[in-house]
């Protein structure tokens, strides 16, 4: 329910970018290119884990190329992601390692005039390790007498010892976990897991780096944080952050593959500074998958109900595989927490979470940043209770689900805050209606080879990180709104745009607010020497968070405006309003019912001419909330009953966004989370090989594999709704969405697939491998 | 860990323009050569240093062998025809129907501009899915090399992966498929991950049909050993049988025999055990494409 | 290694490069010639971001020796649009529907639609998938492009203009 009539929020507009990329034109940092430039090329480690002994760099040098190694670089001790505050921040690694922990971890670098030099450099290198056992099972890594990753690391500035290869560890509690067992008719408790999925982002990480001559530099990287990526590279190489300068550039996907300052920047700013030249430095597709990847579930998940269906207690342990370092363990097992405190109200609960160091690629944040994994166990529970309780599952949710005016964990325990906003029965309700729930059937009843069968999964995700005191977590963001004296404007943010709009609803954010057209608003270039701070865009923060400050900023400029208007009309400020020219976008000043008028370009330009100043306004702006955007799934799905194939045949996705900015844009970020949840569901994870330490699918794409088009369901079998709510606290009642797009898939699937054959499926990915081992054991025949 | 980047390995690149530069070069001694067509094998094995050629040798700019003819009721398939041309060529003719499925399945649409039949049956990958079909259809090779030409049938071709029958200085001339006569009908079948993948499993039909009489029945399977093979026990067990129905017992038994003939391993795209159960499954639905299209009443 | 001069012929110009034999076309149209459309994404020709035309062919230039294309019309990315300031009936549709997110895919999604609505101005949804499987976009889940290329059929401006 719009509590306001807009004229740009809401609208579909083109895409800022749109023309750029659709010509080429647009520069991904991976097609930055300098004069001078080197190539940078990073060796890395053949095995799991090794003690590097020593590294023979003669021959490299013989040809000219620059080596940089573990002696060379320098040996801070940092973390990759630096989202969290330094005392919940666990820190294990350095620029270049003395160590090696996984297969693919960087050893040492070269650089050279071009990447077939630099690759001829590297193959001269030689590097003498002393092998150490390696370790790839969460389970066995915790056992007493497993061999130790790591003796300690460090968690803020102390030492903190390192016991069975626990990375960390947290247990949440609330209420009285027995008592709310034991008020429980049903109790039902199962395991689930996840696969160790790749981001798969288009575009590979890389960065190019210049050595400015007053000894500072400047980064064109790969980064969802041009701050954060600037303040670790000025904390690592002891430069005044002044003479550090982080571009922001075009990102060819991201799904949190680069919230993190990944590791090859550091690298290839070590190598410039060496060289004394700008150098170039792109993962292969090889490298990029042994960097980084989901975090991997083993989730343990059991409710109490009453026959009812009312919840009277839950409890989940998880086993989180790490990887080979502690990227963000501890705020994930938080946010995981949360997740599941947030999907359906628990009278009594006990979350415990273990993080584990394996020798395995570091996982990171993808998409969801547990809540995929998390919902997809807690969905398919509750289609299971539904079951055991003869209740429809919808009905069930509709009982239980957190809701409005009720208690939301965005980021963890210590970020929470009360909902304001909440389309989740609107979305169940229509969307059961257009998926033909009630036609779904029982599987029972269910005949022939190929089976159909539906699901419903529910979900949500945070809108940003933001709550009324400071948390574990950093969040807030900066922007700068001036207004041109043709009547245009210009924003500015450290913000990024990720693909999905990001950067456009920003412009409407100012736009609407300036009441200008969004085609005058511009998107200034950003750097971090011209930026105010913006923390990361993650979280699902950038509308949220970012558009608050955005529009924070406007307000202020606006109010300039009005007041050169003002002065020039001769009337009192707070009597003006503005609104755009419907046939040219500008804005026009007025005093209603008066031909009081001056155009937003002609106050700004006399305003310049009178010497009065621009109209201009920053705002650093900490949101005090962070509200959850549900989503919900309905997902049809086909089943040969022969072969164990699952097809996706019709889908219904919805979302509680609140203000919606660009319904297709908004649409299409709930498609595309769609397709990534199904493949979470059916296709995708990465397996080791315990022998070598290297994934089996060695890396690239001709064995990782992700859907194409011919997986999806057709154009009009895929439905996407928008609940109709707006957030008292968002830019013009907006709230998130990116990652609220996958976090309902896999369990509508699981759901869906036993709705179609009655077996339930609780490991993902459902391959048709395993799908007809089930089949089988069920009795079914080919 | 290798830079899908670039190629690291140095070769001289020769691209001659008649097959008797070609045979030229081939015969130079001490010659370390490695035949090219379209590359999109042979190059990604290069990014990945699994071969390190000193010299490739291109037939991409040979126009001798480039063309489809078809005479006395031989198609002939110069070597270096690309796929997309083959594709087309076979869509025409309902008999070979299951060609134009492999064909039309390998790759993507960019490898079907770049890719040549004779690549893909050179490649020995036991995953190539124009081998099936061709397979089934009795195809024969024209190898020549300088010193004239020699027939031989495709499955003595391919000796395993990667490994083929020809000589150091021979090349693929063409691909030649006996036409089947009227009655025939036949169909192809992939199992992948996701479009545009290299087959779990491929199969490949082709029945001759008399009324309700299957008078023969060839099979091939792909990617379930080192190489695509010829299957004939489908043949024995339906030869001459009268197909009441195409879902019949006689043809799951059909396929039984299918599943036991091959040799399937593990690997990254599937498992033994599950291509040996829907080998059977495979079998089942090509028989009833191609028992409907021998009918001549369906495309 | 040797080097060598050759001429490409790439969007209607004449480039003369120094080549080795083993370099790869991707690389010299993005790194030497600096057209940086033309996408590494995968290296091993999986994943369609690297695709030009060749003769009015979608290939992959990552898996193509830059001196096999010697003589041959090149096109990429920055070869579709008519000119300046103006878009092909398909970038213009993938502009309007949306259909670019991360943009890393688009090239590559852009000329195999521009093959296919000259080839089949009037493709199903079937082929239309069909002919992007080899294209990789892990942003969209491809609706929006279906549409995007289906709206571009629909205009039938597309066939006319060979890039």
């Amino acid at each position: 329910m719009s509590e306001k009539k807009f004229f740009s929020v809401g609208r579909d507009t083109q895409k800022k970018d749109g023309y750029a990329k659709a010509t080429g034109a647009e520069i991904f940092s991976s097609d930055v290119i300098l004069p001078g430039m080197l190539y940078g090329r990073v060796l890395r480690s053949p095995h799991p884990h090794a003690r590097i002994v020593s590294v023979d760099t003669s021959g490299a040098e013989a040809m000219g190329a620059v080596c940089i190694t573990y002696d060379e670089v320098p040996k801070t001790v940092y973390n990759e992601r630096q989202v969290s505050i330094p005392e919940k921040t666990y820190r294990d690694r350095t620029v270049l390692p003395d160590i090696v922990r996984h297969v693919g971890e960087g050893v040492m670098a070269v650089a050279a005039p071009t990447e077939s030099l630099a690759e001829k450099a590297l193959a001269a290198v030689k590097v003498e390790y002393e092998l150490l056992p390696g370790l790839f099972d969460p389970e066995e890594a915790l056992k007493e007498g497993a061999p130790a990753l790591y003796p300690e690391v460090m968690l803020g500035d102390a030492v903190l010892p390192i016991k069975n290869n626990i990375a960390c560890q947290r247990i949440i509690e609330e209420g009285d976990l027995a008592e709310g067992f034991a008020k429980a008719d049903l109790i039902v408790e199962e395991s689930f897991a996840t696969g160790r999925v790749y981001h798969g982002q288009m575009e590979t990480k890389g960065v190019v780096c210049k050595p400015e001559a007053d000894g500072g530099i400047t980064v064109w990287p790969t980064t969802q944080s041009i701050h954060n990526t600037r303040q670790l590279l000025g904390r690592i190489f002891s430069i005044p952050l002044s003479k550090v300068n982080v571009h922001r550039v075009t990102i060819g996907g991201a799904f949190g593959s680069s919230i993190q300052m990944n590791t090859p920047i550091a690298i290839c700013v070590a190598l410039a500074r060496k060289a004394g030249k700008p150098v170039k430095l792109v993962l292969t597709r090889e490298e990029d998958m042994y960097n980084h990847c989901k975090y991997p579930s083993r989730i343990k998940l059991k409710y109490g109900v009453t026959r009812d269906g009312m919840i009277t207690a839950g409890q989940l342990e998880t086993l989180v595989d790490a990887g080979a370092h502690n990227i963000q363990v501890y705020p994930l097992l938080g946010c995981m927490a949360g997740w599941f405190v947030s999907l359906y109200r628990m009278p009594a609960l006990r979350f415990a979470g273990t993080g584990v160091y394996t020798n395995k690629t570091p996982a990171c944040a993808m998409q969801g940043y547990g809540n995929p994994q998390v919902t997809f166990a807690v969905e398919s529970l509750m289609d299971i209770i539904a079951e055991k309780l003869g209740m429809d599952p919808i009905e069930l949710r509709m009982k239980n689900y957190v809701g409005m005016g009720q208690t939301f964990w965005g980021q963890g325990p210590t970020v929470r805050s009360i909902i304001r906003s909440c389309g989740v029965e609107e979305m169940l309700v229509k969307g059961r209606e257009m998926i033909g729930w009630n036609e779904r059937g029982r599987p029972e009843d269910k005949t022939g080879r190929y089976r159909r069968g539906i699901g419903v999964g529910r979900g949500f995700h945070t809108s940003g990180t933001g709550a009324p005191q400071p948390g574990e977590v950093i969040d807030y963001s900066t922007a700068m709104v001036k207004i041109n004296e043709d009547g245009s404007a210009d924003v500015s943010t450290a913000l990024m745009c990720h693909g999905g709009g990001t950067l456009d609803a920003i412009a409407k954010i100012v736009g609407e607010e300036l009441g200008i057209a969004v085609e005058l608003v511009g998107v200034s270039p950003s750097d971090t020497a011209t930026t105010g701070y913006d923390v990361c865009t993650h979280a699902t923060r950038g509308i949220y968070c970012g558009g608050a400050a955005a529009l924070r900023a406007a307000t202020t400029a606006r109010k300039s405006i009005l007041e050169i208007a003002a002065k020039l009309l001769d009337v009192n400020p707070e009597a003006l309003m503005i609104a755009p020219d419907p046939e040219s976008g500008h804005g026009l000043i007025y005093l209603e019912g008066t031909d009081k008028r001056i155009t937003v370009g002609e106050a700004a330009k006399t305003a310049q001419l009178k010497g009065w100043g621009t109209a201009i306004g920053v705002a650093s702006h900490r949101q005090t909330n962070c509200p959850p955007c549900f989503v919900t799934n309905f997902i049809e799905v086909e089943v040969d009953t022969w072969t164990g194939e699952i097809r996706t045949t019709r889908a219904v996705a919805a979302v509680d966004a609140g203000t919606v900015m660009n319904p297709k844009l908004t649409a299409g970020q709930l498609e595309g989370g769609l397709c990534r949840g199904i493949a979470l569901a059916l296709l995708e994870d990465t397996d080791y090989d315990p022998e070598t330490g290297r994934m089996t699918c060695n890396g690239g794409f001709t064995d990782y594999k992700m859907y194409t088009a011919k997986e999806m369901p057709m154009v009009d079998d895929l439905q996407v709704f928008f609940a109709n709510t707006y957030e008292p606290s968002g830019p013009f009642g907006a709230k998130g969405v990116g990652e609220a797009a996958n976090n309902a898939t896999a369990g509508a699937v699981a759901n869906a697939v036993q709705n179609a054959i009655g077996i339930r499926i609780n490991d993902a990915p459902m391959t048709p491998e395993k799908v007809l081992k089930r089949l089988e054991e069920a009795g079914f025949n080919n | 860990m290798h830079n899908s980047r670039i190629i690291t390995n140095e070769f001289d690149f020769c691209q001659p323009a008649t097959l008797t530069e070609l045979f030229g070069l081939l015969n130079e001694p001490g010659g370390d050569d490695r035949l090219i067509a379209g590359g999109t094998d042979i190059l990604v094995m290069m990014k990945e240093g699994r071969h390190c050629p000193k010299r490739l040798v291109s037939t991409m700019k040979i126009d001798e062998l480039d063309f489809i003819e078809i005479k006395d009721g031989v198609m002939r398939i110069g070597a270096a025809t690309k796929l997309k041309k083959v594709a087309a060529a076979c869509r025409e003719i309902k008999s070979i129907l299951a060609l134009h499925e492999g064909v039309s399945s390998i790759g993507k649409l960019q490898i079907l501009n770049m890719a040549t039949i004779a690549g893909n049956i050179c490649t020995a990958s036991p995953a190539a899915d124009s081998v099936p079909p061709l397979l089934t259809l009795g195809t024969t090779l024209t190898l020549k090399s300088g010193d004239g030409e020699r027939q031989v049938a495709l499955e003595d071709f391919i000796l395993g992966p990667g490994k083929t029958a020809i000589g150091r200085d021979e090349i693929v001339y063409s691909v030649n498929i006996p036409l089947p006569a009227e009655g025939v009908g036949s169909s192809f079948r992939k199992m992948e991950r996701v479009g545009a993948d290299i087959a779990k499993i491929n199969i490949a039909i082709s029945i001759k049909r008399n009324g309700d009489v299957c008078e023969s029945c060839k099979v091939a399977v792909g990617s379930c050993a080192p190489t695509a093979l010829l299957i004939d026990e489908p043949g024995g067990i339906l030869s001459g049988q009268l197909i009441s129905d195409p879902e019949s017992d006689l043809i799951r038994r059909a396929g039984v025999a299918v599943s036991e003939a091959i040799r399937p391993i593990d690997d990254i795209r599937s498992t033994a055990e599950y291509r040996r159960k829907v080998a059977k499954v495979l079998f089942m639905d090509v028989f009833q494409v191609a028992w409907d299209r021998a009918k001549g009443d369906a495309s | 290694m040797k080097k060598e001069l050759i001429t490409l012929t790439i969007n209607r110009e004449q480039y003369d490069v120094v080549v080795e034999d083993n370099e790869l076309l991707s690389n010299v149209i993005h790194d030497t010639i600096g057209m940086t459309g033309t996408k590494y994404g995968c290296g091993t020709g999986e994943c369609g971001a690297c695709t030009v035309l060749v003769n009015g062919e979608p290939v992959l230039a990552c898996i193509t020796l830059a001196k096999a294309v010697q003589g041959a019309e090149i096109v990429t990315i920055e070869g579709v649009a008519p000119e300046p300031g103006k878009l092909d009936p398909i970038q213009e549709a993938f502009v309007e529907q949306a259909a670019i997110q991360c943009g890393f895919c688009t090239p590559g999604m852009i000329l195999v639609a521009k093959d296919l609505l000259i080839r089949n101005p009037k493709p199903t949804e079937d082929e239309i998938r069909d002919a992007i499987r080899g294209n990789i976009c892990r942003c969209t889940g491809y609706t929006s492009i279906v549409k995007a290329i289906q709206d571009a059929a629909d205009s039938g401006l597309c066939c006319r203009s060979k890039p």
